[in-house]
């Protein structure tokens, strides 16, 4: 009996060799460990994003955040597959957290890590999230009137009793102060809480990327690759667009949000976010900072002598719907060249009803609809059927 | 007589010694002499030079006859250049100019009735009460997009200002009512900080509830600016100041006859009752104006009457009116000069600079206070 089973074991583990596992386990856990196989063949190659990488072993992928937030420590995951056994703590950083893959249910803390799960068909996944108030996702939309997702909290603020309360196997946050920040209460009260440093990265591209951050946890590496490729793919072909430009027809262009006290003007640097999107789009960002990845504040007066005869303004702030919303900010604002002739622009055209924007929450994974969407501002004829995706024209009734 | 027992009140510089033997208004003459009034006019000309120089530095670099040349109802050479000079330069600098008038004439007027060296708008809860109006309409109306003096258009700059003034009024009333009563100047402090407070805790909860859209506009009000003002909402402002230092002069006289206690203001004829309500409704006028349109901008207010009694050796209203006027916009223009940083692209939040230049005055008047407490 003892031999037979014996051959039997040998039969079968020679039909399964070390490099049997052809895709990775999106679904249970592994029953018969061995320490030859290779439990990861789809692998994430980091492209663009430079803030998270990750490092795989047979059985296991070390995941590591940097640069989460300012002055932020780094931030070490240890993802292990199911059914196999962990390495040992000892062996990694202190404060490195363990987690099973592929994970159970999640909650997110941010609107913008919300396409990543549709994009991956994880939604089913989805228990919480902070709160409903800004999501534009129909669908999550629709989760939460049906009871099925709980809203949490606010931002990086959650009622820790609910959380626990779910029961979460993962919670998505990020850091912003540590003071206030959400993940040092949930990981005192036990929780796996992953540092989401996506909103850090300077490149579009790069922000889209952390979708592959999120497909780690449920070994999905092969899709989001794949889902990736295609964006990156679209994203480069506007650009490339936009290159052939000659560079005395790229529009001189304004940005700005009404987000410092009174009379500052917040203007993102070139190396910023938006710099990298207008520049691609084929715009020449005024004001900005050569080589600044961070937005300087500038009083109106200058603002107004660098910013008045630009060929295009585009009004990032909320609220802001038409020419005149704008003069009622600041009757100033009529003075602009680009008011005058009707050149102001906002991104808010996807908005649900308490004014929460899709082009922060889809268009982050999405870059490429807001670069098509600037290049179709910036160079009609480019894009002469373009339907605009986030971006809106305000104009005067 | 018992208002003047209790805590040394008097404000720098002045000592009012009672002499029983004494009637009343000549002792008030003999306090104001040794004034000197010449320093008005040096004051005016401090202020013609100080809204040149406003008109003149900013942000931007423009050169000093291009200045002349728009104000001059020309055309710079630079068609961004007219502009800036007339449409952001010419409102901030008058904003400054009336915004400083009415702080240092509030703050003299509630100094001066509470007999109290620390009382100023902002230390006794009155730019609070006037936040609490203001956060009541920002958060709670339509005003749009992180426009705080706008998507109300006018009215709304109206709306605001009578918000703001509602809150001034209910505050300054409380404080007053509380005052009749309790005659320690201490306990008086205290209780104007604890209105601040509380009034900071509602502001608080309306806070919590609202969008956060709408947060940072509240948030950018309080850090206090002359520059959003523009020239159509100009006229409000102004008229208001105007209406409020028009209602202070005309208090001049019973101002005076309260230097020496309400009994001796009393034994002088001044209708206390409506030298009250005066007081009141002029105060109510000056802060709620500023703070709408400008924020709550700390310290000018305690800072310029102290300032002015000392420059000008006088408690003599009829010299203090003008003179905290005057000095009011000098310090309002100054701290606007240097929160823009001339040359520099950057702007500092104007209540940064003010509370750097205010508080060690503070400071000071409560050293000497203490020292010759000892």
């Amino acid at each position: 009996m003892k031999a037979t089973l014996l051959a039997l074991f040998i039969v079968f583990n020679s039909l399964l060799p070390a490099s049997a596992l052809d895709e990775n386990l999106t679904d249970g856990c592994v029953a018969d460990y061995s320490a030859d196989v290779d439990y990861f063949p789809d692998k994430i190659e980091i492209v663009d994003a430079s803030k998270f990488t990750v490092e795989y072993f047979n059985n296991y992928k070390v995941l590591r955040v940097a640069d989460a937030f300012d002055g932020a420590p780094g931030f070490n995951y240890v993802l292990v597959q199911c059914g196999t056994p962990a390495p040992s703590p000892a062996d990694f950083a202190e404060g490195t957290q363990f987690i099973d893959v592929p994970s159970g249910d999640l909650i997110t803390l941010s609107t913008t890590q919300l396409p990543a799960l549709s994009q991956l068909g994880l939604l089913d996944h989805l228990a919480g999230v902070d709160s409903g108030f800004y999501i534009s996702s129909p669908e999550v939309v629709r989760m939460i009137a049906d009871g099925a997702v709980a809203e949490v909290g606010f931002g990086a603020e959650v009622n820790i009793e609910l959380v626990l309360e779910l029961q979460p196997q993962l919670v998505m946050s990020y850091g912003y102060n540590p003071a206030t920040d959400a993940h040092p209460v949930l990981l005192e009260a036990g929780i796996f809480t992953a540092l989401d440093a996506s909103w850090r990265e300077l490149s579009p591209l790069g922000r889209a990327e952390w979708l592959k951050f999120t497909a780690l946890f449920y070994n999905l590496e092969a899709r989001a690759s794949a889902i990736y490729q295609d964006i990156a793919a679209q994203y480069e072909a506007v650009k490339a667009k936009a290159a052939a430009v000659a560079a005395e027809d790229r529009p001189r262009v304004l940005i700005n949000s009404f987000l410092g006290y009174a009379d500052a003007w917040f203007i993102p640097g070139e190396e910023t976010y938006v710099g990298r999107l207008i520049r691609d789009a084929g715009g020449d960002l005024l004001l900005a900072e050569a080589g600044s990845a961070t937005s300087q504040g500038l009083s109106f007066e200058v603002a107004f002598e660098g910013g008045f005869d630009a060929d295009i303004w585009l009004v990032e702030t909320f609220g802001i719907y038409s020419g005149d919303d704008l003069l009622a900010l600041d009757s100033r604002f009529g003075d602009f060249a680009a008011f005058q002739s009707g050149d102001i622009w906002n991104n808010n055209r996807d908005e649900n009803a308490n004014g929460g924007n899709n082009y922060y929450e889809w268009g982050v994974t999405n870059p490429h609809l807001a670069l098509a969407d600037l290049v179709a501002i910036f160079h009609p004829d480019l894009m002469p059927e373009r339907e605009f995706a986030f971006y809106r024209r305000l104009a005067s009734e | 007589m018992s208002q003047l027992v209790g805590e040394p009140v008097q404000p720098a510089k002045t000592e009012y010694k009672w002499r029983k033997s004494e009637p009343a208004a000549l002792q008030l003459s003999r306090e104001f002499a040794g004034a000197r009034p010449h320093i008005l006019l040096i004051m005016l000309i401090a202020l013609g030079a100080l809204l040149l120089l406003s008109l003149a530095l900013g942000s931007a670099l423009i050169p000093f006859d291009q200045i002349v040349t728009v104000l001059l109802s020309g055309e710079a050479d630079q068609p961004a250049w007219t502009h800036i000079v007339l449409k952001f330069r010419l409102p901030k600098t008058l904003t400054a100019m009336f915004a400083g008038m009415a702080l240092g004439v509030s703050g003299l007027l509630m100094q001066t009735y509470f007999r109290n060296p620390l009382a100023e708008p902002f230390v006794l809860g009155v730019s609070a009460g006037a936040s609490l109006g203001v956060a009541l309409v920002v958060l709670t109306t339509g005003a749009v997009g992180g426009a705080l003096l706008a998507g109300l258009g006018l009215a709304g700059d109206l709306l605001m200002t009578v918000a703001a003034g509602l809150g001034a009024a209910m505050t300054m009333l409380l404080v007053l009512l509380v005052a009749i009563r309790i005659q320690s100047s201490v306990s008086l402090l205290i209780l104007g900080l604890m209105f601040g407070y509380l009034v900071a805790a509602m502001v608080s909860l309306l806070l919590y509830f609202a969008l956060p859209e709408r947060i940072q506009a509240y948030i950018n009000w309080t850090f206090g600016s002359f520059g959003g003002v523009t020239n159509e909402q100009l006229p409000v402002l102004a008229g208001i100041v105007l209406a409020g230092l028009l209602l202070s002069a005309a208090l001049t006289k019973a101002l005076n006859a309260l230097l020496l206690g309400e009994d001796y203001a009393r034994s002088l004829g001044a209708n206390l009752k409506r030298t009250r309500i005066g007081i009141v409704l002029a105060t109510a006028l000056l802060v709620s104006a500023v703070t709408a349109f400008c924020g709550p901008i700390a310290f000018i207010g305690i800072a310029v009457p102290h300032l002015c009694r000392g420059l000008l050796a006088s408690a003599d209203h009829r010299l203090l009116l003008p003179g905290t006027c005057l000095a009011g916009a000098c310090v309002a223009l100054c701290a606007s000069l240097i929160a823009e940083l001339p040359g520099n692209n950057l702007v500092l939040p104007l209540n940064v600079v003010t509370a750097l230049m205010g508080a060690p005055v503070v400071m000071l008047v409560v050293l000497r206070g203490a020292r010759g407490q000892l």
